[in-house]
C-alpha cells in the first residue's frame, strides 16, 4: 500500500524545499561576494601600507637613516594583521625590519602553539628573501597563510630631479606623477615589504558565514511557518470540500460549505452548494415519489381488500334476502311433494293403477331430494349471513381440530382411491379461533382438494410452526389451477366445476371464515402436479400482522456541516 | 275446559305456506284458521278458540317476534310454533319460555308433526288452561285430541 500524501503537506514540502534552496543560494553569493570583499579590502590596506612605507622611506634609504626607517615600521606595526616589515637596499641588505613576537601572536591565537619564534622568523625571513629575490613587484604573494606586499623604493631622474632634489623628497615625485615618468626615469634603491596575517580576515569570514547561517536558518524557518500557514488556509475549503462530498455521498443533502472567499476555490464552494442543493431537491422528488408509489400499491390492496370485504358483505345480504324469498317456496314444494308423497303410500290417490303408484312414489320423492338440495344451497349461502357468529375465540389446539375434521372425511376418502398422509408438528403452541369454523374451513379444502383428483392420487395434511404463525398446509395430487384463475380461487360463485357440481362459495366461505378468526390462506399451484392451500394462524397471544394499514416513512437525516 | 285441543292458527303472509299447512292439518282433524298477518292474527285470536299457533317471522304489518309478545300477553302458556325462513338469525325464543318453538322453512312435514305433537303434551303450567282431565291424565288428554 502506498502512503497517502495530501496536497497539504505536498504544498508545504515543495514550496519550503524551493524557499531554502532560495535562501542557500543567495547565503552563499553574500558569503562568496562579501569573504572577497573583506580580502580585497585587506589587500587593498597592505598595498597603501606598503605604497606609503616605500615612498616614505625613500629618503632614509638613501641617508641610511636606519632610526628613522625604525620609526616608519614600528608605525605600519602598529596594524595588528601586520606580522613583519622590513626596508631593503638594492642589494636586498636589510636596513631595518620588525617581527611580531610569536607570543603575542600564540595569546590572539593567530599561529599554532608550537610554531617557535625562531621558527616563525625563519620562515617569515626565509619567504621575504624570496620575495626580494624574485623581483616580482606584482601587487601581492601570498604564502602560508600570509599576503606580502614588495614595493620598490626608487628615485626619480630626468624633469622632477630639480624639484626633487630641491625637496629632498625623491620618491615623492614618481608617487605623486608616477604615469608622467616612465621606468627608464626610475633609479630603484630597495624595497619596502610588509606580511599581513590572513588570520583576522578568515576569522572575520567565518564570523560572517555563522551569521549568515544562523539567519538564513531563521529566514527558512519563518518562512516555512508563513508557507504552512497560508498553504493551510488556502487548502482548509478544499478539505472541507473533500468532507462535505464524502457526506453528500452518504446521502447527507443538507450539506452545505462556506462560500466566503472570492477565488476559484470560492467559485468551487458555490457550485458545491449549488449542486447539492439540486441534489437535493432530485432525491426529495425521488422519495416522493417512492412515497407515491408505495401509497399506491397499499391503496390497491386496500381497495381489493375493500372490494373482497364488500363482496362478501353483499353476498351476506344477498344471501339472507335469497334464503327469505326461496324458502317458501321451497317450503311449499318440499311439503307437497311429502303430502303427495304420504297419500300415494296411503293409497289415497284415485286413477291410479297399482303398478304405477311406485313409479310415481320415485317421481314425487325425486322431487322432494331436489328441494333438499335447494334447501342445501340455501344454507351454504346463509354462511356468509353469520359473520356474527357468536361462537367464542378460544384458544385452540390445530392438530386435534385437524384430526377430529379429518375423522368426519375419512368415509369419503376410503370409498375412493385417495390417500390421505398427516405430519402434525410437535408441541405447537394453541392458536386464537373457533373450533367449528376450523373444521368447516378445514372440511372444505379437503373436499376441493378431492374433488381435484380425477381418478387417484395423495392428499398431504400437515402443520408447522413458522415464527409467530401455526401453519396448516393441504397438498393434493390433483389436476391443479392454472395461473389466471389462482386469484380468483376465492372470489364467491367462481368455479371451474360443472353447472351444479359447486356452487363456487366453498372456498369463499373458507376465505371469509380463517379471515374472521386472523388468519390467513394462500394458494399455490402447478396445472397437472397439484394444489397447495396454506393456513396461517397467528399463536394465541401474538396480535396478527395485517398487511394494511401500513405507515410508509423514510427516514431522513440532516446534519448541517460544522466548520473544523 | 269444554274446548277441544284441536284449533291452530296459522299465521303467515305466504299463500303457500297457509294453504299447505291447513290442508295437512285439517286432514289430520285440526281445525284450521289463517291469517295473513300479525296483526289480523291477533284479531282472530278474539273471534274462538285458539289452541295452537303457528307463525312465520317476516311479515308486513306486524311481524312475528311482535305477534309473540302481543300473544303472551293474552296467554302465556299457549303453545307457538316459530317458523324462520333464515336459520338462527330470525328470532330468538326466551329460553324459560317452553310453549314456544321454532322450525326452519323449509320444514319437513314429519319434524312439524312432531314438534306439534311434542308441545300440545307438555306438563302445563299455567292454571288458567287447567282441565280435570288434562291435569290428571294431560298425556291420555293430548293423545285423544291426536
Amino acid at each position: 500500500m502506498t502512503m497517502r500524501i495530501g496536497l497539504q503537506k505536498r504544498a508545504i514540502t515543495g514550496i519550503s524545499l524551493l524557499l531554502m534552496a532560495l535562501a542557500v543560494s543567495l547565503m552563499w553569493i553574500s558569503l562568496y561576494q562579501g569573504s572577497d570583499q573583506i580580502r580585497s579590502q585587506l589587500l587593498k590596506r597592505g598595498r597603501v601600507a606598503a605604497d606609503n612605507l616605500a615612498y616614505n622611506a625613500t629618503y632614509p634609504t638613501v641617508i641610511r637613516d636606519t632610526a628613522s626607517l625604525g620609526d616608519f615600521l614600528d608605525g605600519i606595526m602598529a596594524e595588528k594583521e601586520v606580522l613583519y616589515c622590513g626596508i631593503f637596499d638594492d642589494a636586498g641588505t636589510s636596513l631595518a625590519e620588525r617581527l611580531r613576537p610569536v607570543f603575542m601572536l600564540h595569546e590572539l591565537d593567530v599561529v599554532e602553539s608550537d610554531v617557535t619564534e625562531e621558527g616563525l622568523h625563519n620562515m617569515l625571513r626565509h619567504t621575504v628573501a624570496d620575495v626580494i629575490a624574485s623581483d616580482d613587484h606584482r601587487e601581492y604573494v601570498e604564502y602560508e597563510g600570509m599576503v606580502y606586499f614588495q614595493v620598490p623604493i626608487h628615485i626619480d631622474h630626468g624633469s622632477s630631479d630639480e624639484l626633487g632634489s630641491e625637496l629632498g623628497l625623491y620618491g615623492l615625485g614618481g608617487a605623486l606623477d608616477e604615469s608622467a615618468t616612465s621606468e627608464d626615469n626610475r633609479d630603484v634603491i630597495g624595497a619596502a615589504v610588509i606580511g599581513m596575517t590572513t588570520h583576522y580576515i578568515e576569522e572575520t569570514i567565518a564570523d560572517l558565514r555563522d551569521n549568515m547561517i544562523w539567519i538564513t536558518a531563521l529566514a527558512i524557518l519563518i518562512a516555512m511557518v508563513i508557507v504552512s500557514v497560508v498553504v493551510r488556509l488556502s487548502i482548509r475549503p478544499i478539505n472541507e470540500l473533500v468532507v462535505a462530498t464524502g457526506r453528500v455521498a452518504g446521502g447527507d443533502y443538507d450539506c452545505k460549505v462556506r462560500e466566503g472567499r472570492n477565488d476559484e476555490i470560492g467559485d468551487l464552494a458555490r457550485s458545491f452548494n449549488t449542486m447539492t442543493g439540486d441534489l437535493k431537491k432530485s432525491r426529495d422528488a425521488l422519495v416522493e415519489k417512492e412515497l407515491l408509489e408505495a401509497l399506491v400499491v397499499e391503496l390497491r390492496e386496500t381497495q381489493e381488500q375493500l372490494v373482497q370485504a364488500g363482496k362478501l358483505a353483499a353476498l351476506g345480504q344477498l344471501a339472507a334476502g335469497v334464503a327469505h324469498e326461496i324458502n317458501n317456496p321451497l317450503a311449499g314444494i318440499m311439503g307437497y311433494a311429502q303430502l303427495l308423497t304420504e297419500k300415494l303410500r296411503r293409497r289415497e290417490v284415485e286413477g291410479i293403477s297399482a303398478e304405477e303408484v311406485p313409479k310415481i312414489t320415485s317421481y314425487v320423492e325425486n322431487m322432494e331430494k331436489q328441494s333438499q338440495r335447494c334447501k342445501q344451497i340455501v344454507q351454504n349461502l346463509l354462511k356468509f349471513a353469520r359473520a356474527s357468529s357468536k361462537e367464542e375465540m378460544v384458544d385452540v389446539d390445530i392438530n386435534a381440530v385437524v384430526r377430529e375434521t379429518l375423522a368426519l372425511v375419512d368415509h369419503q376418502l376410503s370409498q375412493s382411491n385417495i390417500t390421505l398422509e398427516t405430519r402434525y408438528a410437535d408441541h405447537l403452541p394453541p392458536i386464537r379461533g373457533q373450533e367449528g369454523k376450523l373444521q368447516q374451513v378445514i372440511t372444505n379444502i379437503v373436499i376441493n382438494a378431492m374433488q381435484a383428483i380425477e381418478d387417484r392420487g395423495t392428499i398431504t395434511v400437515s402443520s408447522e410452526l413458522d415464527n409467530d404463525r401455526v401453519l396448516v398446509r393441504v397438498a393434493d395430487t390433483g389436476v391443479g389451477i392454472p395461473g389466471e384463475n389462482l386469484d380468483k380461487v376465492f372470489e364467491p360463485f367462481f368455479t371451474t366445476k360443472d353447472l351444479g357440481r359447486g356452487t363456487g362459495l366453498g372456498l369463499s366461505v373458507t376465505y371469509g371464515l380463517v379471515h374472521d378468526m386472523g388468519g390467513e390462506i394462500s394458494i399455490d399451484s402447478t396445472v397437472g402436479v397439484g394444489t397447495t392451500f396454506t393456513l396461517a394462524f397467528p399463536v394465541a397471544g401474538v396480535e396478527p400482522q395485517r398487511a394494511v394499514p401500513r405507515n410508509g416513512t423514510i427516514e431522513r437525516t440532516s446534519q448541517p456541516l460544522d466548520g473544523p | 275446559m269444554a274446548s277441544k285441543p284441536g284449533h291452530i292458527l296459522i299465521v303467515d303472509d305466504e299463500l303457500v305456506i297457509r294453504s299447505l299447512l291447513s290442508e295437512m292439518l285439517s286432514e289430520e282433524g285440526f281445525t284450521v284458521a289463517t291469517a295473513s298477518d300479525g296483526q289480523s292474527g291477533l284479531e282472530m285470536m278474539n273471534d274462538g278458540q285458539v289452541d295452537l299457533v303457528i307463525s312465520d317471522v317476516h311479515m308486513p304489518v306486524m311481524d312475528g317476534s311482535k305477534l309473540v309478545t302481543e300473544l303472551r300477553k293474552l296467554n302465556p302458556d299457549l303453545p307457538v310454533i316459530v317458523m324462520n325462513s333464515i336459520p338462527d338469525r330470525d328470532i330468538t325464543t326466551p329460553a324459560d319460555d317452553r310453549a314456544i318453538a321454532t322450525v326452519n322453512k323449509p320444514f319437513d312435514l314429519h319434524e312439524l308433526r312432531s314438534t306439534i305433537r311434542r308441545l300440545r303434551n307438555r306438563p302445563r303450567i299455567n292454571p288458567v288452561h287447567r282441565t280435570k282431565s288434562a291435569l290428571g291424565r294431560p298425556r291420555d288428554a293430548a293423545r285423544d285430541a291426536l
